[in-house]
């Protein structure tokens, strides 16, 4: 194993509902990289050169298919359109996504970067590192791109997606003091996150089997109604809501055992 | 955590002297016959109130017509409850009898609208705050919004749970027309979702058949909830 994949080995956690990610940028050897390694988190992953092309994609796939979008800032020769206007003149297309932009060259104008804001957007520069190391490395030993992608993307992409969803990309990052930790095998980790979806899948059902009118329809979610068995056969079919009431009953887990962190937190913030 | 904040002022808008709370209450699915009730015999909120149920295609301008309100001299304070498609506020799609109308919607608030205000938006619907939110941010002075960013859940149950959503809507619009600061708007909202999810927490599950799904909603509201002071 390199020293970069030593230093910032990573160990798949629990990845659930698979959510889906597209990524743009003009770079195929980052897109390339980026497709490895979020696929390895667990994230559908597709990609698009340009904005243009990225538009023809969420139009013929329909909005809320990308829980997120990342998009390069500058497309170079490849297009004339920046991913900021982009992102805000297209948000009737990106449905619920949350959207990350990503610039190596300088920051838009605050007026643009407080409309990003309102878009819910997330907008940070390449650092050097990202930049350079991926150019170097990824063209001289192509057989550490992966374990580059791993310690760079992950630091600089993956914490600020899970910062932004409120939920892990699949990735904890150790240190070089932390290696001598166990680890499981990739495939041992990808078992125990299918494994422990389906769990949480069939906790669901169970609770929903076992409502006292389970076909009157008792919830509504977005614009229809459900009953319990609608429902289970949602989430059976892992279907978009379905997964969504999964990854529900996941947030009252996660809730149930942070209850009193959080509520300090927000006294925090909102003192005065 | 982020704060789904947006000001430009800090302080309550100014005031044209009169105010009027208009509670729009689509009817015209499962949802909305649902969601209508729970505007009905709304507290008073130390304003004039009208409750406009709405049962076939309206549209903002047009309601505000038939209400004889002129909104050039009078404040609205606009409740709504019902369904939302980025980027509007939804109402019925078509006259009741008419096939699959209950399938069907219309826009009854988009951003054609918002030079007749309203100057307080109080949106209980999926993801109102995605563009329309967007757009009152930054094309208005003056306004309050308070939406979601996001589809949301409702346990359409009578009894308790349909009190916990009028206490939801009531403290929030009150909360709504009290806050000085954006801030403290948004303080008082979210203390009232954590009233209603302690109303519903674990250990009231045999109480509470769908508390579960109770809990995961409101929390989903809460995660939801945007504010936003232009």
């Amino acid at each position: 194993m390199s020293s970069v994949a030593e230093a910032f080995e990573t160990e798949i956690a629990v990845s659930i509902p698979r959510p889906r990610i597209l990524i743009i940028d003009d770079d195929e050897k980052f897109l390339e990289g980026a497709r490895d390694y979020f696929s390895m988190c667990g994230y559908d992953v597709d990609t698009a050169f340009t904005p243009e092309e990225a538009k023809q994609i969420l139009e013929d796939k329909g909005k809320d298919k990308y829980q997120v979008i990342i998009t390069d800032d500058n497309f170079g020769k490849l297009s004339k359109t920046k991913g900021h206007q982009f992102v805000l003149e297209n948000q009737a297309l990106f449905g619920k996504a949350k959207t990350v932009i990503i610039s190596g060259a300088e920051q838009p104008t605050l007026a643009v970067l407080k409309q990003l804001e309102n878009a819910h957007t997330l907008f940070f520069e390449k650092n050097t590192t990202l930049q350079a190391k991926l150019v170097e490395i990824t063209e001289r030993e192509s057989q550490k791109r992966t374990a580059v992608i791993e310690s760079i993307v992950v630091n600089e992409t993956a914490r600020r997606i899970a910062e932004i969803t409120g939920r892990p990309v699949g990735v904890t990052i150790r240190g070089a003091g932390a290696a001598a930790a166990p680890a499981l095998a990739p495939e041992s980790k990808r078992s125990l996150s299918e494994s422990v979806g389906n769990r949480l899948k069939g906790t669901l059902i169970k609770w929903l089997r076992t409502r006292s009118e389970p076909d009157r329809p008792v919830l509504a979610f977005g614009k229809r109604t459900y009953s319990a068995n609608d429902l289970i056969a949602e989430v059976s079919n892992e279907t978009d809501v379905g997964l969504a009431h999964v990854q529900m009953l996941l947030g009252e887990f996660e809730h149930s055992l942070r209850i009193e962190e959080d509520d300090s937190q927000n006294d925090d913030a909102f003192a005065d | 955590m982020t704060h789904k904040t947006t000001t430009h002022s800090q302080t309550s808008p100014a005031s044209k002297g009169n105010l009027i709370i208009l509670l729009g209450a689509p009817s015209h699915d499962n949802l909305t016959e649902y969601t209508s009730k729970l505007l009905e015999d709304f507290p008073d909120l130390g304003a004039p109130t009208l409750l406009c149920r709405i049962e076939t295609p309206v549209t903002y301008d047009t309601l505000l017509a038939q209400k004889s309100i002129d909104p050039s001299q009078t404040e609205v304070v606009l409740i709504y409850c019902g369904h939302g498609e980025p980027p509007s506020l939804q109402g019925p799609g078509a006259l009741p009898g008419t096939p699959n109308c209950r399938d069907l919607q219309s826009v009854f608030y988009d951003e054609r609208f918002l030079h007749l205000g309203p100057t307080f938006v109080l949106a209980f619907c999926c993801s109102a705050a995605i563009d329309l939110g967007y757009s009152i941010d930054r094309k208005t002075t003056g306004r309050t919004f308070v939406g979601f960013d996001e589809q949301i859940g409702w346990v359409m149950k009578t009894g308790d749970y349909a009190d916990c959503y009028k206490r939801i809507l009531h403290g929030s619009a009150l909360a709504m027309l009290r806050a000085t600061t954006i801030h403290s708007l948004e303080k008082s909202i979210r203390e009232i979702y954590r009233a209603a999810l302690s109303s519903f927490s674990s250990e009231k599950d045999g109480q509470y058949e769908w508390g579960l799904m109770m809990r995961a909603y409101l929390r989903k509201q809460l995660e939801a909830l945007t504010f936003i002071r232009s």
